[in-house]
């Protein structure tokens, strides 16, 4: 019953026919072991489809494409795996240049208001039926790929990035302070005690607390409901007291000392954490797939606490396929598979990026499960109960190149070229000129 | 090898006058203990980047963070790299670069032999204006012409092929201007005369006298442009992204970007990189040294 | 490989006289007459064609691209030179600019002023394994830039890097190289000088052994001393090498692009450093055209580049002959 996949499909036409598709697929979705789709849905002798999926980061999907490919031999994924700043750059260029565009694209949520803006430029999952996955998503985080009139969805949800505060255990017990999770937790309800305990481990240990400034700035600014726009997309970077606030606690510790002043995200960062430069770590599920990977040698060290003033949402990307693509039937299925609950559970356990499927969150997969590198912490619980305090905070347009200004003028004062008041004044300087005066 | 046996001719030539010429009183002494000692650390200097590139390509990822740090070879080269090709299509990118810089090598010396010989050795009205023109862009950043460049090849389709690399690069006029100056010292007058009187077409007297003739220049052109191809970053990086189609000095960049968390594998990565380029200087080497020398007295 | 088949393919050049036989006649002439007239013109027109279409047009088009508002998609709207009023006043050029020259000079000078002393140790006479020495230092001429710069940015590196275990280790501190605009600056002239000083020292060593030795001869007959050979014969001889090698880092330098672009290596590299410390004119140039995909402004430092560079190399021709003559 599988429309055939080798015969060239108008698309307008096809919209029915691909509606019924989804339906299909969201009933094999329903339950049951996390098989790639039906049996049947690849009749063996389908044409060969190769599609390219671009990422950066970690997500954690190696298996389950071999996975699919196995159950869809005619379908081959192939992956490029880029640095986030030159992933969404290229992807960018590859849309407006109208060549170089992959079939499958992961879009962070800093840059999906940016991309939803030119919605043309993607198909409309709409079109082929997503509108009966909505109920698996997050609300909100369905909003952010959805254009404004609701017409266009260009991306399904892949992870979400509830917040918490990962450490070492061995270093804290080094510090004298406590390693036990509820009561380091306790350690911090504010940001200030949090920048105090800092202070109290770097003397003790004599590495740095935190990681970079900009580590910790990130966690505080996406703990509001608004960071740099407001609601009605309006730019609000110099007067939204959220943003004042993340920046002064970020300059308080900084002075303060406990910053081990290591550029995340580079060789250094890998050899730091490999080597326990620097005490904790923020912690959005998402960090647990990095840490893993970059330090598998401090396995059993690290523990996972709650973070200073509750919750909050940092990433989580979605997956577009780009107009460009030549088998969109193809990609969506791969996709939309991809997605459903029972695979980004299988990322959680493996990987550790939390799903953006709340109707897992209360599952007892989620629930019991604990994960041995961070001595045991009940991962999924931790972060399930981060996920559901998360108010979810809006993204607008430019966000992706805003925070590169401003984590650039957190390291100016880190590396000690500018003094935070200089490097406050050149920051709104310089989105004024590169994004516009704010309100 | 023929390449190999021409080079050897055009490295002879300053080998041969160096060791010709007498040396009488001099601004410069005898070697000595002292002139082996500073070679010694200038050698070692040179060559330490590269033994470092394979102490991190050989060593796990950790090592890097080990306080003192590893300083010997380790074991895990093969494995770095069976990771570094298993990850990305690295070898594909090998490929494609050899590819890229086979082909802008070919051409560029066929048609530089061609117009050299042309400015060389042919009459022609405007000649010396032509030659001129091509000196002066010898000093002129093409590079620069990235932006319109860019929008030729999206407006060709050709962003992502390979052709978008190679053809910008199908002349140059330095190649032009070597290999005139090659011809000029290399091709006898009288002899392509002597092919005129017996009823030589001109692209006969190119292919029997001027190509044999030319070949050691041209071998060394052809040498120096295929590393300088290898090693080209800025325009690759800006007209390919699809990693199948990269040139290796792009992958080499997208690996180190994004694979920050094992740089054991990236140093093994660069290590191929470099890899190609080291095996020919081995094996080349004196005819390149040779051919970088007698450029510096023919520019 | 077509470079082997050019050069298997010879034939003894006038092994066989008369080529296709004796015809003569009027139609022969006439066609050897337009052999002759059209040949060369045939013979160079490859290369002009090619190079019009893809190295002088590009630049003479990068000028009237820098007259528009120019995006990605191709819309454009004709501003004129506000490009250029912007890029004056805008503070990034600048910082590009500065850093651009620093980093230039103290690449260059040092390493030439190294290049001609290693040439001086390479010409000593009776000097043993040559080809070794000479090949030796050629080697980190054919590695390439992006290998070069992640090499030397991990040695460079604050907290893990080599140099900063070194310096920590005699007692000295930690520097953080990326922070500062000096440290950065020749952090990176380290690679551009490690890649190059080898390539120039057999310039100036080729330079240096073409010296008509009667020269030398019959300055020492004149009296002339160890100092006065140098200063009247070595340095008036290797005149047009310096200069070429000038001529040449000019070209390189103030092009300089991988190495900062590597050096920073985070999230954002392209800025240059998180107070854009290292940030070149070309990175700068790479930031705007295809990371902010602003084409127009992208094209106006390009074209500025361009400018800057051949005012350069002019100027370095000039001073040269300014000291010939001043000779």
């Amino acid at each position: 019953m599988w429309p055939s996949r080798s015969r060239p499909r108008p698309r307008r036409r096809g919209v029915a026919l691909l509606a019924t598709a989804g339906l299909l697929l969201a009933a094999c979705q329903g339950g049951g072991p996390p098989t790639a789709g039906a049996p049947g849905t690849s009749p063996q002798g389908a044409e060969p489809v190769t599609l390219n999926m671009w990422l950066f980061g970690e997500f954690g999907y190696g298996p389950l494409i071999e996975r699919y490919h196995r159950e869809h031999p005619n379908v081959t994924v192939k992956t490029k795996v880029a640095d986030y700043g030159a992933h969404h750059d290229a992807l960018t260029a590859g849309l407006a240049s109208g060549s170089g565009a992959p079939d499958i694209a992961a879009i962070e949520v800093g840059f999906i208001a940016a991309f939803k803006a030119r919605p043309e430029n993607f198909y409309n999952l709409l079109d082929f039926g997503a509108g009966d996955l909505q109920g698996d998503y997050l609300p909100w985080k369905w909003q952010q790929a959805l254009t404004g009139d609701g017409s266009a969805l260009i991306g399904l949800p892949t992870d979400v990035g509830p917040m918490a505060m990962c450490y070492r255990t061995d270093l804290f017990e080094q510090a004298g302070l406590p390693t036990d999770r509820e009561e380091v937790g306790a350690l911090w309800p504010t940001w200030s005690d949090f920048i105090e305990v800092g202070r109290r481990f770097t003397q003790a240990t004599g590495v740095g607390f935190i990681d970079a400034g900009s580590q910790l700035y990130n966690a505080i600014v996406n703990q509001g409901t608004e960071k740099y726009y407001r609601r009605d997309d309006t730019l609000v970077y110099a007067s939204n007291p959220q943003v004042k606030k993340a920046w002064d606690l970020t300059m308080e510790a900084i002075q303060a000392g406990i910053s081990a002043q290591i550029a995340p995200f580079t060789a250094e960062w890998n050899a730091g954490m490999q080597r326990g430069s620097f005490g904790v770590l923020t912690c959005p599920a998402w960090m647990m797939g990095y840490i893993q990977g970059q330090a598998p040698d401090t396995a059993g060290k690290w523990d996972i606490a709650p973070m200073p003033e509750g919750s909050g949402n940092w990433g989580g990307s979605f997956l577009a396929l780009p107009r460009q693509g030549q088998h969109p039937q193809e990609a969506y299925q791969f996709i939309s598979w991809l997605l459903a609950p029972e695979q980004q559970l299988y990322v959680f356990e493996h990987t550790g990026n939390f799903p953006s499927t709340p109707e897992l969150y209360s599952d007892p997969a989620i629930q019991d499960f604990s994960n041995p590198f961070f001595n045991d912490a009940p991962v999924g619980r931790i972060f399930a109960e981060s996920a559901m305090k998360v108010t979810p905070i809006y993204e607008g347009s430019q966000e992706g190149q805003i925070r590169s200004i401003v984590e650039s003028a957190i390291g100016r004062v880190e590396q000690g070229q500018q003094s935070p008041g200089e490097a406050w004044a050149s920051l709104l300087e310089e989105l004024e000129r590169e994004v516009g005066p704010s309100s | 090898m023929a390449t190999a046996g021409a080079l050897e001719r055009a490295a002879a030539r300053p080998r041969a006058r160096a060791r010709g010429a007498k040396r009488g009183p001099r601004a410069v002494g005898r070697a000595g203990l002292r002139t082996y000692g500073l070679l010694a650390v200038a050698v070692a200097l040179s060559l330490f980047p590269l033994y470092w590139m394979f102490v991190v390509g050989s060593n796990d990822s950790s090592a890097i963070s080990r306080v003192p740090p590893t300083v010997v070879p380790g074991p895990n080269f093969l494995r770095n790299a069976s990771r570094v090709v298993h990850t990305v299509p690295f070898l594909r990118s090998l490929l494609n670069t050899a590819i890229v810089a086979t082909a802008v090598t070919a051409s560029v010396v066929f048609f530089s032999t061609l117009a050299g010989f042309a400015f060389a050795r042919l009459q022609f009205r405007g000649r010396g204006v032509l030659f001129l023109l091509i000196v002066a862009t010898m000093i002129v950043p093409v590079q620069l012409g990235i932006i319109p460049q860019f929008m030729i090849m999206v407006r060709l389709g050709w962003v992502d092929r390979l052709q978008a690399v190679i053809v910008p690069g199908l002349v140059t006029a330095f190649g032009v201007f070597w290999m005139r100056q090659y011809i000029s010292s290399a091709v006898p007058q009288e002899l392509l005369e002597a092919g005129r009187v017996d009823g030589c077409s001109t692209f006969r007297l190119f292919w029997s006298v001027v190509v044999p003739a030319a070949r050691p220049g041209a071998a060394v052109l052809g040498l120096f442009t295929f590393m300088q191809t290898w090693n080209d970053f800025l325009w690759p990086l800006v007209v390919l992204r699809d990693p199948n189609r990269l040139t290796v000095q792009v992958a080499l960049q997208g690996l180190n970007e994004a694979y920050f968390e094992d740089y054991g594998m990236v140093m093994a990565g660069t290590v191929l990189s470099v890899l190609p380029l080291l095996v020919i200087f081995v094996l080349l080497g004196r005819q390149i040294v040779g051919g970088i020398m007698e450029g510096a007295l023919k520019g | 490989m077509s470079l082997g088949q050019v050069v298997e393919r010879t034939g003894s050049p006038l092994a066989r006289p008369g080529g296709s036989g004796p015809r003569p006649g009027r139609r022969r002439l006439t066609l050897s007459r337009l052999d002759v007239a059209v040949s060369p013109y045939l013979y160079v027109a490859p290369f002009f064609l090619l190079f019009a279409a893809f190295g002088l047009f590009p630049i003479l088009y990068t000028a009237f691209v820098s007259l528009h508002r120019w995006d990605i998609i191709g819309s454009r709207t004709w501003i004129g030179l506000q490009n250029y009023r912007d890029l004056l006043a805008d503070p990034r050029f600048w910082i590009a600019l500065r850093n651009t020259f620093s980093i230039w000079v103290l690449s260059t000078v040092p390493q030439l002023a190294l290049a001609l002393f290693l040439a001086h140790v390479l010409d000593r006479r009776f000097l043993r394994a040559k080809t070794f020495f000479r090949m030796a230092l050629l080697v980190p001429n054919v590695t390439s830039v992006v290998a070069v710069a992640i090499v030397f940015t991990s040695i460079f590196g604050l907290h893990f890097g080599l140099v900063n275990y070194v310096l920590e280790s005699l007692g000295l501190g930690r520097i953080d190289w990326k922070a500062g605009v000096l440290s950065s600056h020749l952090a990176i002239s380290a690679m551009v000088m490690w890649r190059w000083t080898g390539y120039n020292a057999l310039i100036y060593l080729a330079a240096l052994q073409s010296i008509p030795q009667e020269l030398y001869e019959a300055a020492v007959i004149d009296g002339a001393s160890h100092f006065q050979l140098l200063r009247r014969v070595t340095v008036p001889m290797l005149r047009p090498a310096i200069l070429f090698t000038v001529v040449v880092s000019t070209i390189g330098g103030l092009q300089i692009f991988a190495e900062p672009l590597v050096f920073d290596g985070g999230q954002y590299a392209y800025r240059g450093g998180t107070g854009r410390q290292y940030s070149t004119l070309a990175l700068f140039l790479y930031e705007q055209g295809f990371r902010s995909f602003k084409f127009g402004y992208a094209a106006a430092v390009a074209w500025v580049l361009f400018v800057l560079i051949s005012v350069m190399v002019v100027l370095n021709v000039l001073v040269f002959r300014r000291i010939r003559s001043a000779d």
